[in-house]
């Protein structure tokens, strides 16, 4: 098969996922939600407004972008294999594993293409309320992407094998771990926590996916400006604070990314389709 | 040894079954052949179908179409298949869905005239997904039908004039056809043999 042939392929399958209604309401819902947001933010001031922006913007990436990333991973394989499209994909003379690999990278431009419209709608609304382009939200749209494309490939890895629910599971499952990697590690290193875990730490942390944290979040964080996507962490009476991720995590998160994305194709080559 | 479809003992049991969906199946179709599997709901038709075109891989036995293994994705180009279901995403248009499986095909045959052959619009942008079962099919049996294809595998496939029409074209420029369904109706004596399954074997 032609390399045109994997661009109409992929093509078509993004016009197709791109008409679903729950992933079209989905984008909408959050570009309303940026719209309440700009109307409280228009009535405060000073560090507050920014804050508000910048706290309700993470937590609508947080939440809204790993509903959609789950319902992305871990949709992408059961229905059209079960109503016989996979076969008739693979009957025409595609290979599963292109057929995995095709719809893996569909998905996640999807989800690049909601954070993108979203991100977009946070500048405006910063630039609405006069504070101009917002930097270290950029940075931090960057963050949460890379975070919803691991539990994408996540959820997507177990897709091929079980059902959408369960593989949706999974994917939160690994970000659950992948930020409880993280927070752990920065008890282990500001002394929350006794040195002598550090045996099981350590290796856990070099081993697992790390949660991304922007910049943004770790500095909401320090100025105690909880929301869910930067919560205040108390451990043993003390307040630890989650630094910035390195540019080795985010390498390491990546290459994780790419090993479920992996699995996911090769899951498609074992299924019954 | 032939380029039609030959089939040698052929026993597939799918994934976490104890019985084979079918069992001990020995045929041949030769070169521009027909061929008619007709038997009850679960017989195995759909089974037998899917093994030829390389997605239901053999338990025991042994499976040579058009010279070469089904499981070759190259080989797999040269064949034509509708399936008995409806296999198309929610949200695909049927200009897409022909679109997808010529790229595959790697064919350049006009989407437009394959259209106009099974009865559909030239033109047809439609949301495959609202459209009626019977247009549906259509588009299933344009899919198959694109391309001219060396063998074409068309499982349940409705007994529309159009049908009846291709089927005779398919035949008279020498395309190898396997049909399947529940009711064969005029089927058998259109492509020459019939094949009945009843719980997995061949009667």
């Amino acid at each position: 098969m032609t390399t045109s042939a994997s661009t109409t392929i992929f093509r078509v399958e993004l016009a197709v996922l791109t008409r679903r209604l729950w992933l079209q309401v989905a984008t909408v819902v959050g570009l309303l939600i940026l719209g309440i947001v700009a109307l409280v933010a228009a009535g405060q001031s000073g560090q507050h407004q920014i804050d508000t922006l910048e706290t309700n913007s993470a937590s609508l990436l947080l939440i809204g972008g790993m509903a959609i990333a789950i319902g992305l991973g871990g949709g992408a394989f059961s229905r059209d294999a079960s109503s016989g499209y996979l076969g008739l994909l693979v009957g025409s003379g595609m290979t599963p594993s292109r057929i995995g690999a095709i719809r893996i990278a569909v998905r996640l431009v999807a989800l690049a293409a909601v954070f993108v419209i979203w991100g977009v709608g946070m500048q405006l609304v910063s630039v609405g309320i006069g504070r101009g382009i917002n930097g270290p939200l950029i940075v931090h749209v960057g963050a949460a992407l890379e975070n919803a494309g691991l539990v994408l490939c996540a959820s997507a890895s177990l897709a091929s094998v079980i059902g959408p629910i369960a593989a949706g599971v999974f994917g939160l499952f690994v970000f659950i771990c992948a930020q409880a990697v993280v927070n752990l590690k920065a008890d282990l290193d500001q002394g929350a926590i006794d040195r002598s875990s550090r045996v099981f730490i350590a290796p856990v942390f070099s081993i697992l996916p790390r949660a991304i944290v922007s910049p943004m979040i770790a500095a909401l964080q320090h100025r105690n400006d909880a929301g869910p996507a930067a919560p205040t962490i108390n451990i043993n009476g003390l307040t630890v604070y989650v630094p910035a991720s390195r540019p080795l995590d985010v390498a390491w998160t990546l290459l994780w990314t790419l090993i479920f994305a992996g699995l996911a194709t090769y899951g498609v080559r074992r299924r019954q389709l | 040894m032939h380029d039609g479809v030959i089939l040698r003992h052929l026993t597939v049991r799918y994934q976490g079954t104890a019985t084979p969906a079918i069992t001990d199946i020995t045929c041949d179709v030769a070169p521009g052949a027909g061929l008619c599997i007709s038997g009850p709901e679960g017989s195995g038709k759909t089974t037998l179908m899917r093994a030829i075109v390389g997605i239901a891989p053999p338990t025991h036995g042994s499976i040579s179409v058009l010279g070469a293994s089904p499981r070759d994705p190259q080989l797999r180009r040269r064949i034509g298949y509708a399936p008995d279901r409806l296999p198309f995403p929610r949200g695909m248009r049927v200009l897409d869905a022909l679109r997808i499986i010529g790229a595959i095909r790697g064919t350049d045959a006009s989407i437009t005239d394959t259209l106009i052959e099974v009865g559909l619009q030239p033109t047809d942008r439609r949301i495959i997904g609202g459209l009626e079962t019977g247009d549906i099919r259509r588009v299933s049996l344009a899919c198959a039908i694109l391309g001219s294809p060396e063998l074409l595998l068309l499982d349940d496939p409705w007994e529309y004039p159009e049908t009846i029409d291709i089927i005779e074209r398919a035949r008279t420029a020498g395309t190898t056809i396997i049909i399947a369904s529940p009711d064969p109706g005029g089927f058998p004596e259109l492509v020459g043999a019939h094949l009945v399954l009843d719980a997995g074997t061949a009667e």
